[in-house]
């Protein structure tokens, strides 16, 4: 398990405040949260919320100076002390990929020292999927390229925990969908999968967790079953005054409403974003009355 | 007021199914593809799909065989077609006839339009 637990973290700007000022301005505010083996995790925010600096804290390349900021443990350990075993347990796709004058299929090959069950032949038959030549640098290949290089590591690590930035970005249509049979094949009862987007509906059939990052704190963490049975979504020519958020679409009104009558509607997680930016506690308190 | 709602994933996922059924693309008595397998197939999260088997076998459209896996029940199609009938009865009939009411087709134009659809 992952545990991030009354963590904060900001930047000093030393420059213009001194060497010991305060943050003139926090990223992530006592922030708490769990990713448990099992599941796929949806990490959504807009652009500039601190979905990045979060899962750079998580991996430990971003570390509060004070202990009172917070630790990040994963398995128990905090992640701070970068030792190899807690290195091991996951890999990290960043959103900005790595430019390394080397054959992919070398890099494996080193990568493959770090990880205790990184496999070659899955990663040699995701960049076939990917339909990219392994013989090919790595700095000779596009972004897009590249891109699906790291998320084949990614894949054939073994790691129970696969940590991934906007993964889709730059990827074509059809490698988008070579992502998600990868993303499906690799869940089991030991993996935990975290994907960060701002492109929700690409991914949101592969999710079972969803956490919203806005104004430095996650403002919903909910599972997709739990939600499915607090909130009904619904689309309607007409207005009703139990509605608790509401868009104008085509047809009328696209609207959440409380779950009263145990419907198992399909989430629309545009609208429900949009509700949770707006009112986090309303949208929240309907999940208080769950068992 | 009208109100659309598109059913919950796992609940398109098993109707899905129950359609490959009554296609028989998968036979009653015969294996269907793993959790895993049609997780990966249709791009789904495995709980997901988890769920979907789950409430395919609650129906009495699935049975679980202990290390081998799911099967269509023997008995599959017919229940299946009766949840429709059902489905078809308290929604579709229901939104069907608001629609004829405010039209003001009386029963025996309906009657009659039912049964020059059939003839087709």
């Amino acid at each position: 398990m992952i545990e991030v637990k009354d963590f904060s973290i900001g930047f000093f700007k030393r420059e213009l405040m001194g060497p010991d000022s305060e943050p003139e301005w926090l990223t992530l505010k006592n922030l708490y949260l769990q990713i448990s083996p099992g599941h796929v995790y949806g990490l959504i925010g807009r652009n500039g919320q601190g979905k990045t600096t979060l899962l750079n804290c998580i991996t430990g390349l971003l570390r509060p100076k004070k202990k009172e900021a917070g630790v990040v443990y994963i398995d128990g350990f905090p992640v701070n002390a970068s030792n190899p075993n807690i290195l091991s347990k996951f890999f990290y796709v960043t959103d900005t990929i790595a430019s390394l004058h080397l054959r992919s299929d070398i890099y494996a090959d080193t990568l493959s020292h770090f990880y205790p069950h990184f496999n070659k032949e899955k990663f040699t038959e995701c960049m076939e999927l990917f339909q990219i030549d392994t013989k090919q640098f790595i700095d000779e290949i596009s972004l897009g390229q590249r891109k699906m290089t790291f998320l084949s590591y990614a894949f054939a690590s073994g790691v129970p925990y696969l940590i991934m930035d906007e993964p889709t970005n730059g990827l074509d249509i059809t490698s988008r969908s070579v992502f998600r049979k990868l993303v499906a094949s690799y869940m089991d009862q030991d993996k935990a999968i975290v994907i960060s987007t701002h492109h929700i509906n690409e991914i949101s059939t592969l999710l079972d967790h969803i956490f919203i990052l806005n104004d430095k704190h996650i403002v919903f963490d909910h599972s997709v079953m739990e939600t499915g049975c607090a909130l009904s979504f619904v689309e309607s020519d007409n207005m009703t005054d139990d509605a608790l958020y509401s868009m104008s679409s085509a047809y009328g009104k696209r609207m959440i409403l409380p779950n009263t009558n145990n419907s198992d509607s399909e989430i629309d997680y545009e609208l429900l974003f949009e509700a949770v930016l707006e009112n986090p506690t309303l949208i929240n308190a309907q999940f208080t009355t769950l068992n | 007021m009208i109100f659309k709602e598109r059913q919950s994933i796992y609940l398109q996922i098993a109707e899905r199914i129950a359609d490959e059924i009554l296609a028989g693309t998968y036979a009653p008595g015969s294996r269907v593809p793993s959790v895993r397998e049609y997780a990966v197939m249709i791009e789904v999260n495995l709980n997901t799909v988890m769920r979907s088997y789950d409430t395919l076998q609650s129906w009495g459209i699935l049975d679980m065989r202990r290390g081998l896996g799911y099967f269509v029940a023997d008995d599959a199609v017919n229940t299946i077609l009766a949840r429709r009938l059902e489905a078809f009865k308290s929604t579709q009939a229901a939104e069907f006839f608001e629609t004829a009411r405010t039209l003001g087709i009386t029963p025996q134009e309906l009657s009659e339009l039912y049964s020059k659809y059939l003839m087709h």
